[in-house]
């Protein structure tokens, strides 16, 4: 898309996305970030205007990372180590979203509080992905 | 597990950031190889044991 993966390594020890390794990479950030800083700085737009604009601006960045996120080099070694990293954050992700759902509708005596529709999309959308991925794999 | 690929590295006189881009990996990779730290896949066994010229059975010793 916009970026080359080549300027970026994957983020291992402060949460998810990428870290600049070249000159570029900085480069690419100041070009991503600060168009949106002078939009919605120096122009006097409507409130409503610079929601939107903010919205596509970040979509857009978001797509982009996470393209060069999946085209980005890894040997052997680098991915076996991302794949066990992954796998023990989504699994304690899961455990503190479900358990804190049940302690919440227990404390709250309240059932409503474990419908939150943003975590019930992440979990079931979670099941879903991991169900697809065990079917693209199971015949490799 | 131990490695014979310091050895045969030397051998054939590659440094570990040589043997690394031949089989393309990163040269921590060929670090942990060589330490016996890292159990590599099958085909990246077979790349480093042709670049270094023998068999993955004289490369790669299991106890």
């Amino acid at each position: 898309m916009i970026g080359n993966p080549d300027w970026f390594t994957i983020r291992k020890w402060g949460g998810w996305g990428l870290t600049p390794k070249t000159w570029q990479g900085w480069v690419y950030i100041l070009v991503m970030v600060l168009p949106l800083v002078l939009v919605t700085a120096i122009f006097r737009l409507s409130p409503e205007t610079i929601k939107t604009v903010t919205l596509v601006w970040v979509s857009i960045i978001m797509l982009d990372v996470f393209d060069m996120m999946i085209h980005l080099k890894r040997d052997e070694r680098e991915e076996k180590h991302e794949a066990l990293a992954e796998r023990n954050a989504a699994w304690f992700i899961v455990f503190i979203l479900a358990f804190g759902m049940i302690i919440k509708a227990l404390v709250t005596q309240n059932p409503d509080a474990v419908l939150d529709p943003v975590i019930l999309t992440a979990l079931f959308g979670g099941v879903l992905v991991k169900a697809l991925t065990h079917f693209y794999l199971r015949d490799k | 597990m131990r490695t014979k690929i310091k050895e045969f590295r030397a051998r054939h006189n590659l440094t570990q950031s040589d043997l690394a881009d031949k089989v393309g990996v990163r040269r921590e990779t060929i670090v942990f190889l060589e330490a016996g730290k890292y159990n590599p896949s099958l085909q990246l066994a077979h790349d480093v044991a042709k670049v270094l010229g023998t068999s993955i059975e004289e490369l790669f010793i299991f106890n």
